[in-house]
C-alpha cells in the first residue's frame, strides 16, 4: 500500500451530503411501495436510491447524478425472475437441466457483464456529462471467465493478476464525455498488497485460532462459568481479529485499485484507513442487528460517507476541460440480471 | 415571478456557468450566459426532488442547470401542476411532489412505517408458512426423497458412528416402527437406522426421504421403550407433514425476499440483516416441532400409549444428560441458548 502523499493545493476532496434521516425516509417509501406493489415498484425504488446516493455525491460544487429510466430496469428484473424461476424449476424437476441451463448462463455472462456496465455509466452524470463504457465482450470474457480458470490452474497465484485485470477492465475501459480513463497497471504492487493482506489473514486465523481453541479446551477440562464465558468471548475475539486483517485487504486493494486510475490529467487517491472501516463495519452491524434493520439505511449512509471522502482528486487544468459524447443508454436487462446473480460490479 | 439560482452546464462542456433562472407563468428565461435563452416551460423536464440534496432543471436544447434552492423549484412546479400548462409531464411531477410530501411528514412515515412492519410481519408469519405448505402438498412426495437422499452418507462421513446398541434391543424396534409407519402413505419410504454420534448426543433427526436416524445417546437416556417409541412417533410426524422441503421453500423465500426489501449497494450491513432471518427460522422451526409433537401425541392416542412417557424423555433431554460429560463447545454454546419452550410441550404431554 503507498502511503498517503501531502494533500496538495490542487488536489480536491469529495465530499458527501447524504444524511442518514432523508435516506431512512426515502427508504421507508421504497419499500412500502415496492411491498404494495408486490415488487414492480422496485425499479423505481432502486433509481431513487441510487439518484439519493449520487446526487449526495459532490465533487468541486458540482454533484453527480443518475438518469435510468426505471422501466427499462424494470423489465430487466422481469427477465431475471423469470430466468431464475426457470432455474428453480429446473432444480427440481432434472439436476442434468438446471447444470445445462447454469452453462447457457456463463455463456452470456461476459456479454451481461458489459451491457449492464454500459447500462449504469451511460446514465451517470458528472456537470451533465455522462460517462460510457468501452468493455468488449472479449474483454470481458478473458477477466471473467479465462483467467479465473487460469488462476484454479495455478493454485490462486495468478489471483492478485485477476483482480488487477478486472479493475482495468471495469475502471480503464470507461469514459466521461470523451475523455477516456486510463489504468495503469502495477502487478508488483498487487502481489505485494495480496501477500500482506494474505499473510496478515492467516496471523489472525493461527492467533485467533489457538486462543479460542485453547479457552475452550480450558473451559472443557474445568467447567466452570467463568471459564464458558472466557471461551465465548475469545472465539468473538478471533472472530473480530480474522475481521480487521480482511478489512485490511479490501482498504488496501480498494486504495490500491484507486491510485492505478487516471482520466488525462486527473488522477486519483483514496485515503481509506483500516481501522475506520473496521470499526464502521462492526457498529453498523451491531446498530443494523438489535434496530431489527431499521438503521441500516444510516449505515449505508456511514459507510458511504467515509468510503466517498477518503477520495481526492487532483486535476491540474482543473474540471473545466471536458466535452461531451452523445449516445443512446443500452437495455437495463443485463444490468439486472448480473444483480440478481450476485455479479453486481461497483463503481 | 419566481427566480432561482443554480450552475448551467451545456452538456457538451464541464464549464460551469453560474445563472439566474427566471420563471414566470409560461416561461422560463436564463439570464448570465452570453447569450439570453428562453424556453416554455412545458419543455422544460423537472428532475424530483430527494432530500435537501441539488437537482436539476433539464432544456430542450441538452443543457442543464443544477440548483440547491429546492423550495423555489417546488413552487415553480405545483404552478405547472395547478395550472393546464405541460399536461403530458404533469402526472409525472405530481407523483414526485407527492413522494416528497410523503418523505417529509413525520406522521405519514410512521404510518408507512407500521404498515410496512405489519406487512411484512404478516407475510413471514402466515402467508409464506402457509403457501410453503400448498406448494409442498402440490408436489409430489418424491422431491422430499431428493432433498433427502444422500444426506445419511455425508452424515456418516463426519459425525455418525456405527451403533452399539444390542441387536436385540433394535430389531424389537425396528418391528414397532414397521407397524407404526405401515399406517402411513406408502409414497414415504420410512427407515429407521441407529447410529453413535459423540457430537450429537442424545438426539433422533428425520431426514425428508424418511430416514429416521436414533442416536446411541437417545437410546440411553431412555428408560421405558414407549419413550423411544413417542419419538419415533414425533420424528414420523416431521417426515409426514414434510417439514424438510416446507423448511426448504420458506427459507428460500425469506432469503429471497430479504435482499429485495433491504437491498443496498453498500451491503456490508446487510449480511447483519441476516440476523432477523435467523430469528425467523428459528420460529418457523419452533411451529415445525409443534406439529410434529400433535403427531405423536395423536399417535400414542390411538395406540393407548401413555403419553407420559413422550414427556419424561423430554424433561431428561433437555435437563442434559446426567453421567456422560457432553462436548465441550457443545456445552460452551448452550450458554447462548435457550429452551423456553420445552416447559411448554412437556405439558402438552402430561395434560392427558
Amino acid at each position: 500500500m503507498a502511503t498517503p502523499l501531502p494533500s496538495t493545493p490542487d488536489e480536491i476532496r469529495l465530499q458527501f451530503n447524504g444524511d442518514g434521516l432523508d435516506y431512512f425516509k426515502i427508504w421507508i417509501a421504497n419499500t412500502f411501495l415496492t411491498l404494495m406493489t408486490l415488487g414492480v415498484y422496485s425499479a423505481w425504488a432502486k433509481v431513487r436510491k441510487l439518484r439519493y446516493l449520487y446526487r449526495a455525491t459532490e465533487l468541486a460544487n458540482a454533484s453527480f447524478d443518475y438518469h435510468a429510466d426505471p422501466i427499462k430496469i424494470l423489465k430487466g428484473r422481469i427477465v431475471a425472475v423469470i430466468l431464475l424461476g426457470v432455474y428453480s424449476a429446473l432444480g427440481m424437476v432434472s439436476e442434468f437441466a438446471q447444470i445445462g441451463m447454469a452453462l447457457l448462463v456463463m455463456v452470456f455472462v461476459p456479454m451481461l457483464i458489459v451491457r449492464g456496465r454500459r447500462f449504469h455509466l451511460r446514465n451517470t452524470s458528472y456537470r451533465h456529462i455522462r460517462f460510457d463504457f468501452h468493455g468488449t465482450t472479449a474483454g470481458a470474457a478473458a477477466a471473467y471467465v479465462g483467467l479465473p480458470i487460469l488462476a484454479s490452474m495455478t493454485l490462486g497465484l495468478l489471483y492478485p493478476y485477476v483482480v488487477m485485470q478486472r479493475a482495468k477492465f471495469l475502471l480503464g475501459q470507461s469514459s466521461i464525455g470523451d475523455n477516456r480513463f486510463a489504468f495503469a497497471a502495477r502487478t508488483g504492487a498487487f502481489y505485494r498488497t495480496y501477500f500482506l493482506g494474505l499473510f496478515a489473514l492467516a496471523a489472525a486465523f493461527v492467533i485467533g485460532g489457538s486462543m479460542a481453541g485453547g479457552s475452550i479446551y480450558w473451559a472443557e477440562q474445568e467447567e466452570t462459568d467463568a471459564l464458558a464465558i472466557l471461551a465465548i468471548a475469545c472465539t468473538a475475539f478471533a472472530l473480530a481479529l480474522i475481521y480487521l486483517a480482511w478489512t485490511y485487504l479490501q482498504v488496501s486493494v480498494t486504495n490500491l485499485t484507486l491510485s492505478c486510475l487516471r482520466c488525462g490529467e486527473i488522477t486519483l487517491r483514496s485515503t481509506l484507513r483500516t481501522l475506520p472501516m473496521f470499526w464502521i463495519g462492526i457498529s453498523n452491524a451491531m446498530m443494523v442487528i438489535f434496530s431489527f434493520s431499521l438503521y441500516l439505511p444510516w449505515a449505508s449512509i456511514r459507510l458511504a460517507r467515509y468510503r466517498i471522502e477518503s477520495i481526492y482528486v487532483r486535476a491540474p487544468q482543473g474540471l473545466d476541460a471536458m466535452i461531451s459524447s452523445t449516445q443512446d443508454p443500452s437495455s437495463a436487462v443485463s444490468e439486472e440480471i448480473s444483480e440478481l446473480i450476485g455479479m453486481e460490479v461497483g463503481l | 415571478m419566481i427566480e432561482i439560482r443554480g450552475d448551467y452546464y451545456d452538456g457538451h462542456q464541464s464549464l460551469r456557468h453560474p445563472v439566474v433562472l427566471r420563471f414566470d407563468e409560461s416561461r422560463v428565461q436564463i439570464l448570465g450566459l452570453e447569450t439570453e435563452i428562453s424556453f416554455a416551460l412545458s419543455e422544460v423536464n423537472f428532475a424530483d426532488r430527494l432530500g435537501d440534496l441539488p437537482r436539476s432543471i433539464d432544456f430542450p436544447d441538452g443543457a442543464s442547470c443544477e440548483t440547491h434552492d429546492n423550495d423555489a423549484v417546488d413552487q415553480v412546479v405545483a404552478q405547472l401542476t395547478s395550472s393546464a400548462l405541460g399536461s403530458a409531464s404533469s402526472k409525472k411531477l405530481f407523483f414526485g411532489r407527492v413522494l416528497h410530501l410523503v418523505e417529509s411528514r413525520w406522521h405519514y412515515l410512521a404510518l408507512l412505517l407500521l404498515i410496512t412492519a405489519a406487512v411484512v410481519f404478516g407475510f413471514v408469519r402466515y402467508v409464506v408458512p402457509v403457501a410453503a405448505k400448498d406448494l409442498a402438498a402440490a408436489l409430489p412426495v418424491s422431491t422430499d426423497r431428493k432433498l433427502g437422499d444422500g444426506l445419511l452418507e455425508s452424515l456418516d462421513g463426519t459425525v455418525m458412528q456405527p451403533t452399539k446398541i444390542t441387536q436385540a434391543k433394535r430389531n424389537r424396534l425396528h418391528q414397532r416402527f414397521a407397524k407404526m409407519t405401515a399406517q402411513v402413505d406408502p409414497a414415504f419410504k420410512f427407515r429407521l437406522e441407529f447410529r453413535a454420534s459423540p457430537s450429537m448426543g442424545a438426539n433422533a433427526i428425520a431426514l425428508p426421504n424418511g430416514t429416521i436416524i436414533v442416536t446411541d445417546g437417545l437410546m440411553q437416556l431412555s428408560r421405558h421403550e414407549d419413550e423411544v417409541i413417542a419419538v419415533l412417533a414425533h420424528e414420523i410426524g416431521h417426515v409426514v407433514h414434510r417439514h424438510g422441503l416446507r423448511h426448504a421453500i420458506q427459507s428460500s423465500v425469506v432469503s429471497l425476499a430479504v435482499p429485495l426489501l433491504t437491498g443496498d449497494i453498500f451491503s456490508v450491513a446487510t449480511l447483519a440483516a441476516g440476523l432477523p432471518t435467523a430469528l425467523l427460522e428459528a420460529k418457523y422451526s419452533r411451529d415445525f416441532e409443534t406439529e410434529a409433537d400433535q403427531y405423536a401425541l395423536n399417535f400414542m392416542r390411538s395406540h393407548q400409549l401413555n403419553p407420559r412417557h413422550f414427556a419424561n424423555i423430554l424433561q431428561r433431554l433437555s435437563a442434559g444428560p446426567e453421567d456422560e460429560k457432553p462436548e465441550p463447545t457443545a456445552r460452551v454454546f448452550s450458554y447462548l441458548e435457550s429452551h423456553p419452550e420445552t416447559q411448554i410441550r412437556i405439558v402438552r404431554f402430561l395434560r392427558e
